[in-house]
């Protein structure tokens, strides 16, 4: 983390972007908690979109393509969930109210695994391989198709396909 | 599994899952190279691999991806708007796992402040009374590397939060590298950082938490980079005790950053935490400022569970920052150009005595570390200025101690040599026995033998007695006689041995014997290793010394005219040139030849100017 404000003409890299993407997410909550939909889930892809819309409204200039901040998008939710559910551990040493858990799916027969856990494996694929571990943390937290995936990596379809059978085969594999 | 394992698997799994399920099975091995880590992998993601994900792989909505998102998980600790104690929020500007930092409404003209708001459940109540604890202490400190912390509160929703000077910059292993400051610039900033440590030591206030993203540049007044430590009085007041509380959740999982800790720190048992853990914590930083990685890696330490961790950060020895840059491949290459430098002279620069400093503040027992961050700094300055180290090699002497720690000899409280030599014997015996052949324990005995004698001579080198130290000197000198009756060539170890009796008499200021010591050793490194070689080219600059403090000046201009021969064809640092340079046109001068003298002080000056 730093003590870093994003300002003035610098080039802006993802480490950057992030706060802002970051911040507009929980502020976007903070709104639906106060709205009736405080009980709502929320999808990555709506949650991402929503902010797209809030930040280039309000700054042109800060993402020179949507395909940066879908990066940063999808990291920061990745990062929120991940930080939460850890939050939410190490409270419950201190006899915190249980509240249901935030779980991945990556395809339609999986039940969902644990955040943290998810974490942990794709970190691990990331290491493995860093595009394997990008194509899923856009899929996942970012909620792009495959098309938009490999459009927003400048790779073929084809590719991420392959990639994302891997990667899905090997994540089910660790957490299963 | 490695990332090349990984391609490999990568390339099977998509071969054999095109394939009828049997067909994929009989064909498994032999896709996978007869390699059973990528075979059981494969079999494994096989077995995963859902036909009804594939039917569904193309056409899969996102919507049905990471689904259950709940709206509790997304709120953030603090709004635009809202009061935190005195001040109005505007908007974030930093998060972290465990914190987020705000950038909140300026009351005053005088200095920027920035909150940051702890995320973790913790008792905020005794966050408070630590931080108060030692809030005068903190109000003492006043330097212009260190960002001052005003004051804590709890928020609103209970959570405790601090009021620090604002300090817009980046970490400084970022900085360092976007800006590919030499390994020179980086000792520089580095000394500056000991300094700042330093004066927060002396008015009592540990940091505990030293880290790169504690660690900030910023651009102050004239465009000057001035790194700032930021943090100081939040790591004790949010973790009094550094339990699993902190670092880990019951369930083991990491949330802190144990690269940086101490192994004190890492001992949980372990309370009293004292200025020696920032000492280490600074380590790590030089280590990854100078060689790009830390000591133990990030993903090596997260993949292992709680215990596994707290042995490496306890246990194990740390690889020599040059063997692991040699080792890093591909990122050694991208390391090096962000030093303005090339692998292979990177990994010179730092075996040659730089890296002995990082090695020397990582130590695990606290007492062999620097005893101070004014300490560290020193040395690097004499680094920088080609005096003596304060830290010696990683040599026998520490791998003798190590040895006899792990086979758990009672060890050496006292210093005393005897028990040393008992403790080194004893475990001596115990893998005596295990060595199968003779020739194999024959070399042990040997070794063993040189390293107990080196374990000696440390011991008095490190002593403030001039005279004690000067018989280091003698052991050293022992040592060697030793070797040499044994081998029949000059062993590296021999070369040694040899130079540190040199090293030990120049110390001392006996040039006079110190003088034909080295030179011995620098013909030895010479035949042995090559004149460009780093050791060969240290001992004749050391013998430089000696015969230049004799005032022998017919050797001394030949040795001087030999050396500068020698950097003329390698890259090295402008100091040291300067000073070589300098002395030399000195002894000409003195020698009577006064155009040469001349010759040697304006290359000094175009020295001085393309700097």
């Amino acid at each position: 983390m730093t003590n870093h404000p994003p300002s003035g003409d610098e080039p802006r890299d993802l480490n950057e972007l992030f706060p802002i993407v970051y911040g507009e997410l929980r502020a976007l909550a903070a709104a639906y908690m106060k709205s009736e939909r405080a009980n709502h889930t929320l999808q990555p892809t709506a949650l991402a979109n929503e902010v797209f819309l809030k930040i280039s409204k309000s700054d042109r200039r800060i993402f020179e393509e949507k395909s940066q901040f879908m990066a940063a998008a999808a990291q920061a939710i990745r990062r929120i969930l991940t930080d939460h559910a850890r939050g939410k551990r190490a409270s419950k040493r201190g006899g915190g109210a249980t509240e249901e858990c935030d779980v991945v799916r990556l395809g339609i027969s999986d039940a969902g695994f644990d955040v943290i856990d998810f974490d942990d494996a794709l970190s691990e694929l990331s290491r493995l391989k860093p595009r394997l571990g990008t194509v899923v943390e856009l899929r996942v937290f970012g909620g792009l198709t495959l098309e938009q995936v490999a459009e927003n990596l400048s790779v073929a379809t084809s590719t991420v396909s392959e990639d994302w059978a891997t990667a899905k085969a090997w994540l089910k594999s660790r957490l299963e | 599994m490695t990332p090349e394992q990984f391609d490999s698997v990568h390339a099977a799994f998509l071969t054999l899952r095109a394939l009828p399920t049997t067909k994929a099975m009989q064909r498994l091995s032999e896709t996978c190279g007869g390699d059973i880590v990528i075979e059981h992998a494969v079999r494994r993601m096989l077995e995963h691999d859902s036909p009804d994900d594939r039917a569904h792989d193309e056409t899969l909505p996102p919507l049905v991806l990471g689904t259950n998102l709940s709206v509790q998980s997304f709120l953030s600790v603090a709004e635009p708007g809202q009061r935190i104690g005195p001040y109005r929020i505007i908007r974030l500007i930093g998060c972290g796992g465990q914190a987020e930092v705000y950038e909140p409404e300026q009351t005053g003209p005088s200095r920027r402040v920035a909150v940051k708001i702890i995320k973790l459940g913790m008792d905020s109540r005794d966050v408070i009374a630590r931080f108060e604890g030692e809030r005068q202490a903190l109000a003492m400190m006043d330097h212009p590397n260190i960002a001052k912390v005003f004051d804590s509160g709890v928020t609103p929703q209970g959570r405790p939060f601090f009021v620090m000077e604002y300090v817009p910059g980046v970490a400084v292993t970022e900085h360092c590298d976007r800006h590919r400051l030499t390994v020179r610039q980086r000792l520089d900033l580095f000394s500056l950082l000991c300094n700042a440590v330093s004066h927060a030591h002396t008015k009592g206030v540990i940091h505990r938490d030293l880290k790169p993203s504690n660690i900030l540049v910023t651009m102050r007044d004239t465009d000057e980079a001035v790194p700032v430590i930021i943090d100081f009085g939040v790591a004790k007041a949010t973790q009094a005790r550094l339990t699993e509380h902190t670092m880990f959740t019951e369930q083991g999982v990491m949330i802190g950053t144990p690269e940086y800790m101490s192994p004190e720190q890492a001992d949980m048992t372990q309370n009293d935490i004292d200025t020696r853990s920032d000492v280490y914590s600074l380590g790590v930083v030089l280590y990854e400022l100078l060689s790009g990685a830390v000591p133990f890696e990030s993903k090596t330490l997260r993949e292992r569970g709680l215990d596994e961790i707290r042995r490496i950060i306890r246990e194990e020895t740390p690889q020599r920052p040059s063997t692991k840059l040699t080792a890093a491949g591909k990122q050694s290459t991208a390391a090096a150009e962000a030093r303005r430098t090339h692998p292979r002279e990177l990994a010179r620069q730092l075996s040659h005595e730089l890296e002995w400093i990082p090695l020397k503040a990582l130590r695990k027992n606290r007492d062999e570390r620097y005893r101070s961050a004014q300490e560290l700094g020193d040395d690097l300055r004499n680094y920088l200025e080609g005096r003596p180290l304060i830290a010696g090699p990683e040599t026998a002497g520490y791998r003798a101690r190590k040895f006899v720690r792990r086979n758990r000899i009672a060890i050496l409280t006292s210093g005393t040599i005897l028990a040393v030599v008992i403790a080194g014997t004893v475990s001596s015996y115990v893998f005596y026995k295990n060595a199968y052949t003779q020739h194999q324990r024959g070399l042990y005995v040997g070794a063993k033998t040189v390293s107990l004698l080196s374990e000696i001579a440390l011991k008095m080198v490190a002593s403030d007695d001039v005279k004690t130290k000067r018989m280091a000197a003698d052991v050293y000198g022992g040592a060697y006689a030793f070797i040499k009756d044994v081998e029949d060539t000059n062993t590296p170890t021999m070369r040694s041995a040899l130079h540190h009796q040199g090293i030990v008499l120049q110390m001392v200021n006996d040039h006079a014997a110190a003088a034909p010591v080295l030179e011995q050793v620098w013909k030895d490194y010479r035949q042995y290793d090559g004149e460009q070689n780093g050791h060969t080219r240290t001992a004749l600059f050391q013998l430089c010394k000696s015969l230049y403090a004799l005032e022998r000046w017919e050797e001394a201009d030949a040795k001087y005219t030999e050396l500068i021969r020698l950097l003329r064809e390698t890259p090295t640092e402008i100091s040291v040139m300067k000073e070589l340079w300098t002395n030399l046109a000195a002894i000409k001068r003195i020698r009577g030849d006064e155009t040469t003298a001349r010759m040697l002080e304006a290359e000094v000056s175009t020295l001085g100017s393309a700097k």
